[in-house]
């Protein structure tokens, strides 16, 4: 038998819970993401 | 009007600020981020352009199988000014989606890559070239600190200031050509303080192909060793390049990480660190549709036509192995047509029978970040190890089909492994291992005229699935 370092439950991996993002932190997400778009607009 | 579905990753710093980390196209929309997605943010645009009456999806049904119906469920009940919907499937390897002409009364969303993009093949493709865009722009704080040296470009934003916790690690080198290879993360021996010698340090490690960037994490985002980062979802559409902000939000790691190895105190100045912890330092989700997630480790033994076992890992091609011929099952080696069959209930089909088959191709590849799913039969110690990508004839107890699924996607509450030699269902659970080495592969054999074979799992044998286009 392989050694095994870890293991999880596979639905488990495969469902992690998502966590919402403060909205702070929502905020400069799109601002960086709007940021990308008007630098590639103008490169 | 056209426009195409990205994700953006990003790390959280010491801050709590994202970092943008890459964009990518042909991206999954993970099970966690389903139902916040808010599909009404792209509805609400169609239907304020009273021109559009056609909307059109291109995507690939191994990756968006889970978007594409709700795409159409939500055009579907939002937007009454729609009188056609179509699509258009693209294969999993093709670089260049076809795509349907475009005009005022059109709205094509395209989920797939496409190479002729420069959206896609300039800044998706290589993330060099979107932190770039943002250091030429002194957008600094907005990516991650990062260095990369070749005929293309010349950046050293690395201040050598990293973070202070003992097992995780300070630097990350990714490939600039996408797959080309994993990650390598890094960590500097404590002895070592100047940040100028770690700066040194760290782009002294990297070559033309890759670039280097420092490792973030926010100490406030670590719960129970994991740790997190931000995902959003986003369309970019229409000659202005406007966002649609469709969903984001945070996820863990798979694996909280190590507390007792310090990798401060390993011997080197700057040491590359095992691979078994990649999914403790990325937040990356195995995909089982890649090229190196097919087989069974060399350990899993194949069953011969007389009855007794051969290593996965020293047959070879020419040998003949036991096999089975599954009335109405497709004869082909077409994944999408695998896929695609089903029978109802879990008896074996009259008209079935054993007999033996050849092997016409055996294959080693690296295994892929050191990832296997384990399927054991419940309330005993047989199991088999294979690739995340192995499909598997199983029994779904929900919709009372029988049907090849890829390991990956096997679930124990709803899916039994299929005993075909007596029609009998196996109880099984499924767990995701980290394998330790670096140095495991995973083989696969491509058998003819059948494309089933048996492992043995304890006494019992196994219907086993190949797939002849992870040789290609």
């Amino acid at each position: 038998m392989a050694d095994i370092y870890k293991k999880i439950d596979n639905k488990e991996y495969k469902n992690r819970t998502l966590t919402e993002m403060t909205s702070t932190q929502s905020d400069k997400v799109q601002t960086i993401i709007q940021n990308f778009v008007n630098f590639f607009k103008n490169a | 009007m056209k426009g195409v579905l990205f994700s953006a990753d990003f790390a959280i710093d010491e801050n709590d600020d994202p970092r943008l980390l890459e964009l990518n196209t042909d991206t999954v929309i993970y099970s966690s981020f389903t139902s916040s997605i808010n599909w009404s943010n792209l509805t609400d645009v169609i239907n304020n352009d009273s021109n559009i009456k056609e909307f059109h999806l291109i995507y690939k049904k191994k990756i968006h199988d889970r978007e594409a119906p709700l795409i159409s469920e939500s055009i579907a009940s939002n937007c009454t000014n729609i009188e056609t919907y179509s699509t258009t499937e693209i294969d999993i390897d093709d670089p260049y989606p076809a795509s349907p002409g475009d005009s005022g009364s059109k709205f094509i969303l395209r989920l797939a890559y496409d190479e002729s993009a420069v959206f896609d093949s300039v800044y998706c493709k290589n993330n060099v070239n979107t932190l770039k865009l943002f250091y030429d722009n002194d957008a600094t704080s907005s990516i991650t600190e990062f260095f990369h040296s070749s005929s293309f470009a010349e950046i050293n934003n690395i201040s050598g200031v990293v973070g202070s916790d003992n097992f995780l690690p300070q630097f990350v080198i990714k490939s600039t050509e996408p797959r080309k290879e994993s990650h390598k993360f890094l960590s500097v021996s404590g002895s070592i303080t100047d940040a100028s010698a770690i700066a040194d340090l760290a782009t002294g490690s990297t070559n033309t192909s890759n670039y280097i960037e420092r490792f973030y994490y926010s100490p406030d985002q670590i719960t129970n060793n994991k740790t997190r980062s931000l995902r959003s979802y986003n369309i970019i559409y229409g000659d202005d390049l406007d966002i649609i902000k469709l969903g984001s939000g945070s996820f863990d790691a798979i694996f909280n990480y190590q507390t007792s190895s310090n990798f401060r105190e390993l011997p080197d100045s700057i040491n590359t660190l095992p691979y078994k912890h990649y999914y403790e330092f990325t937040n990356k989700f195995p995909h089982s549709y890649t090229v190196n997630s097919h087989g069974f480790l060399g350990e899993e033994l194949i069953e011969k036509p007389d009855g007794t076992y051969i290593s996965g890992s020293v047959i070879d091609s020419g040998s003949d192995v036991k096999s089975f011929f599954y009335s109405g099952s497709p004869d082909s080696d077409d994944m999408d047509l695998v896929d695609a069959w089903s029978q109802e209930g879990f008896a074996t089909p009259s008209g079935s029978f054993l007999r033996s088959a050849s092997v016409v191709q055996a294959t080693s590849a690296s295994l892929e970040n050191n990832g296997i799913n384990q399927i054991e039969v419940s309330g005993s110690p047989d199991f088999i190890n294979v690739g995340i990508g192995t499909r598997l004839m199983v029994y779904s107890t929900g919709s009372n089909i029988t049907k090849y699924v890829v390991a990956q996607d096997i679930d124990p509450d709803d899916h039994f492994i299929v005993n075909i030699l007596s029609s009998s269902l196996v109880p099984i659970t499924n767990n995701y291992f980290a394998m330790p080495n670096n140095d495991l592969d995973l083989y696969a054999i491509n058998v003819e005229p059948d494309d089933s074979y048996f492992l043995k799992v304890g006494n019992l044998p196994m219907n086993f699935q190949v797939n002849v286009h992870n040789f290609k």
